[in-house]
């Protein structure tokens, strides 16, 4: 009797625990043909607010849920219409007038319009929208004039008005809502459940704008911290979609018949990895020193070990970008030049410390071929790799070192792409004395297309001239997936956008 | 010694371990690549040029494993080396002494031996940061208890007996008496404790590089060579083999090893024989 009254108490105890775990279950989507997609994540979204976000996968997950006023072409890098149909600059470059797309609604059922633009404007230019604030400095008064019509006065010309737009999103005019948890936008996808820990789920959005997108009726993002873990879920079947193959799993993915890559064409990387270097301590303070680094550098093997992950460029612009500055000569290893160099700086085998961040096996690769590279010149350097808390504390922090190395994800404009490494935050690391520098890139924007792109090429110059730092080589990273999956455009930032993806079935 | 090399098992040991020993010794007479000299392409296969390919950057995987027997022998000698330093002493201050530091000795001693080995190495390691010196430090902490407890056995098994009570009357001091009279005589289990203790601290060494904690790069380590060499399995497996052989031929041989002298210097398994 007592055995039995333990077996119902078992019994009634399963059934609470199904009960309440179903509360949190996720609302049973009908996957109506379009197929569900599960992509693997580091780490689950912290925030799904598009204004204030931290971290790269907060974006990634909210990208599917709203639209930004512009989008980048991934082929060209150039700002294309997103939510605002068509924009026109008045002549002095100070007024903008934007008209919207037709019929776009939000996933709460209102219609867009220009005051909801207007609004979330007035919430990307707060001081608590880190990311987006700065970039619209320039922007003086935000005017409705109809539905679908607006106009943006500016203070001073900004050339990049439209690339700031890019980073802009829509929600709907409605201080009641609260995005960071239940996001209202126009996306192609909206929050079904967000089970914490366990996985966000999106659904298609019935009433997009863009016509027959997006394919999938469902979306599901898992968080997943491990790379090699990320991977054999891959492998095995558990997601169809991961955001970054490791390195060392290129190859066996490249080879295998069920799986396949996205990888990013050299001409369109924009991200690099970058070798700071502390400008303010010796011998690092020679700019022949320096130079001397560059010219060690043996960026081919480095290209080789990330199984052709890696562009050799030692410039911040991709080579076909239209405001690279061609008669600057590409720097190539030369061990004989670079061996000249550090004599003439005066060097005497000071000890050198190569700081690098274990966040992924790639900088490991990079970081040793890097301290191999200098050592074969007769640098005294020595390798330490941190956690990336401890890097970050170092390098941004302290500016406690000698060279580090890193990776920067720089928006698709040529003013971000030498702002990213050598102004903002690497800039000040790196304690390079470059007032002067730094106030020419940022007057770019503010002058007519010739003149800017003139002083672009002159900046680069500088840049080549002193050698503030060293970029290594563009970085690539690549996603991974099933080839059920077609669809996938791979980014130069690296956002995923899951619109025109579909999964056939198996 | 002369059983040991009759014994066949003994024999293969001894064999390999002094060919481990003097390939980490002789390496740079061996190979004409520097451990950390990008040779060639990555993940080559085996040839003549590379006997055992290259590695993920393109360095010689036979100079690197010689390179990291240098290291796995030293942090394994040092390492064994400090904790049969301090766990003779405790042990033979604990067991002559007795009374209250035996109590606090051996409490202490109770408590690292609480501790899973390669945990208190681990967060030995985690507190000092990773380095050669600070892994043969933890490494030999973590071993202190056990040649304590060994020396503290033979210290109250030997205390009283008469040679020690002769050494007393003749006038020898307590220093004397625990370093001169009892330890000599404690020395074989001692020995066989030392081989044992050496495997472990290979095989503990190679747990603290494979997880990042030990050697740091460019310096190749076993463990380390094999943290890397896991990604690449599929592609160049001889990588991982090679590794892994290294570690696992030197564990077992030092463990063959020390339970073939214990069999050699126990007299109560040769009287068995």
């Amino acid at each position: 009797m007592k055995r039995l009254g333990f077996v119902l108490l078992l019994f009634l105890m399963l059934v609470s625990l199904t009960a309440c775990g179903g509360e949190r279950a996720v609302e049973a989507g009908a996957d109506a043909g379009g197929g569900t997609l599960r992509v693997a994540l580091n780490s689950e979204p912290t925030t799904l607010n598009p204004y204030i976000w931290a971290a790269l996968n907060d974006r990634n997950v909210f990208l599917q849920l709203y639209n930004s006023l512009m989008e980048y072409d991934p082929q060209t890098l150039k700002p294309v219409p997103g939510l605002i149909r068509e924009a026109k600059a008045s002549e002095d470059g100070l007024t903008y007038t934007f008209t919207l797309q037709e019929g776009v609604t939000f996933h709460n059922g209102k219609p867009m319009t220009a005051d909801d633009v207007k609004a979330s404007l007035a919430k990307a230019m707060t001081p608590e929208a880190t990311r987006t604030a700065p970039l619209l400095k320039a922007i003086k008064e935000v005017k409705v004039d109809g539905d679908r019509q607006l106009t943006v006065l500016l203070n001073n010309r900004d050339s990049l008005l439209l690339d700031s737009l890019v980073e802009v999103f829509v929600t709907p005019n409605d201080p009641s809502i609260d995005h960071s948890k239940h996001p209202v936008g126009t996306g192609p996808f909206k929050l079904n459940a967000w089970v914490r820990n366990e996985k966000v789920v999106l659904e298609k959005n019935e009433a997009y704008w863009k016509q027959g997108l997006p394919k999938l009726s469902r979306l599901e993002f898992v968080p997943i911290p491990d790379a090699e873990v990320k991977t054999l879920q891959l492998l095995n079947g558990q997601v169809d979609f991961i955001d970054i193959a490791p390195i060392t799993r290129l190859g066996e993915i490249e080879k295998s018949t069920d799986y396949q890559l996205a990888r990013l064409g050299e001409e369109s990387a924009i991200q690099d990895h970058l070798m700071l270097i502390n400008n303010a301590k010796a011998p690092m303070n020679d700019r022949r020193f320096r130079k001397a680094l560059d010219y060690a550098l043996d960026r081919e093997v480095i290209k080789k070990a990330l199984f052709g992950n890696f562009v050799v460029r030692s410039g911040p612009l991709p080579d076909s970008h239209e405001t690279a500055n061609r008669d600057i000569p590409k720097t190539t290893m030369d061990k004989a030049k670079a061996r000249e160099l550090l004599k003439a700086s005066g060097y005497k085998g000071e000890p050198v410390e190569l700081l690098y961040h274990k966040i992924d096996s790639m900088y490991d690769i990079v970081a040793q071929i890097a301290e191999q590279s200098l050592k074969d010149i007769g640098v005294n350097v020595t390798l330490r790799g941190v956690e990336i808390a401890q890097f970050s504390q170092l390098v941004f922090t302290k500016k406690s070192y000698d060279l580090a190395l890193t990776g920067i994800v720089p928006k698709p404009n040529p003013v971000d792409m030498l702002n990213h490494p050598f102004g903002k935050t690497n800039g000040a690391s790196m304690q390079w004395q470059s007032k002067e520098w730094a106030a020419n890139l940022l007057r770019v924007s503010q002058l007519p297309e010739a003149e800017g792109r003139e002083l672009l090429k002159q900046l680069q110059s500088q840049l080549a001239d002193q050698m503030p730092g060293i970029i290594v080589g563009g970085l690539i990273q690549t996603p991974a997936m099933s080839r059920a999956v077609s669809g996938f455009v791979p980014n130069p930032q690296s956002k995923l956008y899951f619109e025109t993806v579909s999964v056939s079935k198996k | 010694m002369k059983k040991l090399w009759k014994d066949p098992s003994s024999a293969f040991c001894l064999s390999f371990l002094l060919l481990i020993t003097l390939l980490a010794l002789l390496a740079p007479l061996l190979t004409p690549y520097r451990y950390d000299q990008i040779a060639a392409d990555p993940l080559l296969g085996a040839s003549w040029s590379h006997l055992f390919g290259t590695d993920e950057i393109g360095r010689d995987i036979f100079t690197r494993i010689v390179y990291a027997g240098q290291v796995s022998l030293l942090v394994g000698l040092c390492s064994t080396l400090i904790a049969l330093l301090f766990g003779v002493v405790l042990g033979l201050v604990s067991g002559y002494y007795g009374g209250a530091l035996d109590a606090l000795i051996s409490r202490f001693l109770d408590g690292l031996l609480a501790f899973p080995s390669i945990i208190l190495a681990l967060a030995v390691m985690a507190v000092l940061g990773p380095n050669i010196y600070n892994a043969m430090l933890a490494i030999g902490l973590v071993s202190v208890p056990i040649f304590a407890r060994i020396t503290r056995g033979s210290v109250l098994t030997m205390k009283s007996r008469e040679f020690v009570e002769a050494s007393r009357s003749m006038g020898a001091g307590d220093g004397r008496i625990m370093f001169g009279v009892i330890l000599p005589n404690s020395l074989s289990p001692l020995l066989v404790q030392f081989s044992l203790t050496f495997a472990s601290a290979v095989l503990i060494e190679a747990g603290l590089s494979f997880l990042g904690l030990g050697v740091q790069p460019p310096t190749p380590s076993w463990g380390s060579m094999l943290n890397a060499a896991k990604s690449y399995l599929t592609i160049s497996p001889l990588y991982s083999i090679v590794a892994g052989a290294a570690v696992f031929l030197t564990v077992l041989c030092l463990n063959l090893l020390g339970d073939s002298l214990r069999d050699h210097l126990d007299p109560r398994m040769n009287k068995r024989r």
